[in-house]
C-alpha cells in the first residue's frame, strides 16, 4: 500500500495521535509553507498566525490530557465568505472592509469544536459572485486561472499551506477550483451542512463544501459539520450514513452512467479533458462498476434556469448595499447585480417551476437506469491562461464551467470532484453525482478510484523559499 | 452597441427603479439582450400545472 502522504488530514491525525508530530509543529509547518508559497499563489486574504499557534498549543494540551477530537490539532483554512469571530470577514470586497463578525458561522463553530486549528481566511471573488480576478493563482502554472469562487481554499490545499479548507458552491464554486487545482472537492446534498453565518449568494443553490487532498478527508469534514442547525431551517435532519468506505474495496454492484451529449461531446470540452475522463471511467469499470450511457435531454435547460435564479437572488440580497455602497463594488460585480435586478419576476417564478421539471427528469434517469451515480468531467477544460484577457460576458455564456455544475446545484444532489489525470500539464477533475443523501456511495466510488490511482497525490512543482518541492 | 439600445436600457432601469452607472450601459444592453434569449428558452415549457421548487413549512419552530 502506498504510504499516505503527510499532507492529508487523515495521515496527520494518525501522526498527531501517535505523538510523531505535535499540533504546534504541524501548524508551524503550514505557516512556514505559507511563507514560501503566498508570494506566488496568494491563497489567503487573512493569515491568523498567532491565533493558529495558540489553538495548536491548546490542542496539544488537550491531547496530553487524554482528549481526542476528530480534528484535534488539524490546520484548516476557511473561505472568507464564512463569518469568524476572531478574524475579519471581508468577502473579497471593499464593501465589507473591516467587517469583524461577533460569532462564527455554524460550520466554523463545528470545526473548532472538533479541535481544528484555523490558519486563516482564503481569497474569494467579490461576495463569491463577482467576475473580477483576485490575485490568487493556480500553483500548477502561475499564470493560470485558479477557478472560482473558492479559489483560495483550493489553492491553499494544492499548494500545501492547509491540510483542507472550507468552501461554498452555488454554481460549482467548490468543484471548479478543485478540478483546476488537482484537489478533491465535495458539494454535499443541499441542506447537509448549515449555511448560517455564510454570506448568501442564491439561498436555494448555495452549499457549504470542502476542498481536501482525498475522499477520506472529505468524509471526516462532512461527519464533523453535517447536521441540523436552529440557525438554518433548510438543514436536513437526515442522519449521515457511516461514511467509512473501506469495508467495500471495489465497485462490484455499482452502476454509473455518462450523459455524453451534455458533459462530453460538445465543442468546449477539450480533447485532453475528455480523454482523461474517459480513461478514469474505464478505471471505474476495471474496479467492477457497470458503466452505461444515458440521455437526459432536460439537462440542456439547466444553465438557463440556474442563471435566472442565481442572478435574481444575488441582486435581491445586494439591493440595499448597491443603493448605499455602489461605488465600492468592483465594476464586474456591479454589472452582474444590475443585470439581475432587471430580470422579470415572471421569469424568476417560471425558473423555479422549470427547476422542478429538471429535478424530476434527473430523478427519473437515476431510477429508470438504477444508477448510483452520474459521472463526467467536472469542467470542460483545464485552467486557462490569465495572460489572455477575457471579455466580461454575462452568464450563462461565462460558463462552460457552470454548464457542468448547475445540475448539482439545481437538483441539490451530492457531487464529488476527484483528480483524474492531466491535460497539457494541468489537472483534470472527474465529477461523481449521486442520489440525494448518498454521500457514502459517491465517496465509495471516489475512494476506490483513489486507492487504484495516484492523481490525488500529485503536487504542483512549486519551488518556495525553503526549497521544498514535491 | 447602438444608442437606441442604450436609451432603452436607461428607460427600463428608470421604470424599474434600478440605478445604472453610465460605464455599465453598453455592457448591460448586450447582457439584457442575451438574458432575454436565456429566458425565452423556458417560454416553450408547459409549466401551468407545475409547483415551483420552493417549499414553505408553516409549522412554528422554536
Amino acid at each position: 500500500m502506498t504510504e499516505v502522504p503527510p499532507w492529508t488530514v487523515t495521515a496527520a491525525r494518525r501522526r498527531l495521535a501517535s505523538g510523531d508530530l505535535s499540533a504546534v509543529e504541524l501548524t508551524q509547518l503550514m505557516l512556514d509553507r505559507m511563507q514560501d508559497t503566498e508570494p506566488l499563489v496568494h491563497a489567503y486574504a487573512y493569515i491568523a498566525s498567532e491565533l493558529a499557534l495558540e489553538a495548536a498549543r491548546l490542542a496539544d494540551r488537550r491531547r496530553a490530557a487524554g482528549q481526542d477530537l476528530p480534528l484535534l490539532g488539524i490546520p484548516l483554512a476557511v473561505k472568507d465568505n464564512m463569518e469568524t469571530f476572531d478574524a475579519p470577514t471581508e468577502v473579497g470586497s471593499r464593501v465589507m472592509r473591516g467587517y469583524q463578525p461577533s460569532r462564527d458561522a455554524t460550520v466554523v463553530e463545528r470545526i473548532r469544536a472538533a479541535g481544528a486549528v484555523i490558519l486563516g481566511k482564503t481569497v474569494t471573488h467579490e461576495f463569491a459572485y463577482g467576475l473580477d480576478t483576485p490575485p490568487t493563482r493556480n500553483p500548477w502554472r502561475l499564470d493560470c486561472f485558479p477557478g472560482a469562487s473558492s479559489a483560495g481554499s483550493a489553492v491553499a490545499v494544492a499548494a500545501g499551506s492547509a491540510l483542507a479548507a472550507l468552501g461554498t458552491d452555488t454554481a460549482g464554486s467548490v468543484r471548479t477550483p478543485a478540478a483546476l487545482n488537482g484537489v478533491t472537492g465535495l458539494k454535499p446534498t443541499y441542506g447537509r451542512v448549515s449555511r448560517a453565518g455564510v454570506f448568501p449568494a442564491s439561498p436555494s443553490l448555495d452549499h457549504v463544501g470542502f476542498l481536501t487532498r482525498s475522499v477520506e478527508d472529505c468524509a471526516v469534514l462532512l461527519e464533523v459539520t453535517a447536521g441540523t442547525d436552529p440557525r438554518d431551517p433548510s438543514c436536513l435532519a437526515d442522519v449521515l450514513a457511516d461514511l467509512d468506505p473501506d469495508r467495500v474495496p471495489d465497485l462490484r454492484g455499482v452502476r454509473v452512467a455518462m450523459e455524453r451529449s451534455y458533459f462530453f461531446d460538445y465543442a468546449e470540452v477539450q480533447p485532453g479533458v475528455r480523454e482523461a475522463a474517459d480513461t478514469a471511467i474505464a478505471q471505474l469499470a476495471e474496479l467492477g462498476a457497470e458503466v452505461i450511457e444515458i440521455s437526459i435531454p432536460e439537462l440542456d435547460l439547466m444553465s438557463a434556469v440556474g442563471s435566472i435564479i442565481n442572478l435574481a437572488d444575488n441582486s435581491a440580497w445586494h439591493r440595499r448595499l448597491m443603493r448605499d455602497r455602489r461605488s465600492d463594488y468592483d465594476p464586474a460585480t456591479r454589472r452582474m447585480l444590475t443585470l439581475g435586478a432587471m430580470i422579470p419576476a415572471t421569469a424568476y417564478a417560471n425558473a423555479h417551476k422549470a427547476r422542478r421539471v429538471l429535478a424530476q427528469a434527473v430523478r427519473q434517469a437515476f431510477e429508470a437506469h438504477r444508477l448510483d451515480a452520474l459521472v463526467g468531467p467536472t469542467v470542460p477544460g483545464v485552467a486557462h491562461s490569465l495572460l489572455t484577457t477575457l471579455p466580461l460576458v454575462p452568464t450563462p455564456r461565462l460558463s462552460p464551467l457552470v454548464h457542468h455544475n448547475y445540475p448539482g446545484n439545481l437538483t441539490g444532489l451530492p457531487v464529488l470532484s476527484i483528480p483524474c489525470g492531466f491535460a497539457d500539464g494541468l489537472p483534470v477533475g472527474l465529477a461523481i453525482m449521486g442520489r440525494p443523501l448518498a454521500e457514502r456511495q459517491i465517496m465509495r466510488i471516489g475512494r476506490a478510484f483513489q486507492r487504484s490511482t495516484d492523481w490525488h497525490n500529485r503536487r504542483p512543482p512549486l519551488q518556495g523559499k525553503s526549497g521544498m518541492t514535491e | 452597441m447602438d444608442s437606441r439600445s442604450v436609451d432603452r436600457v436607461i428607460a427600463a432601469a428608470e421604470l424599474l427603479g434600478v440605478a445604472v452607472s453610465d460605464d455599465d450601459l453598453a455592457w448591460l444592453a448586450d447582457a439584457l439582450a442575451e438574458q432575454r434569449a436565456v429566458e425565452a428558452v423556458l417560454d416553450d415549457l408547459v409549466l401551468d400545472e407545475v409547483d415551483p421548487l420552493i417549499t414553505f413549512d408553516p409549522r412554528w419552530h422554536d
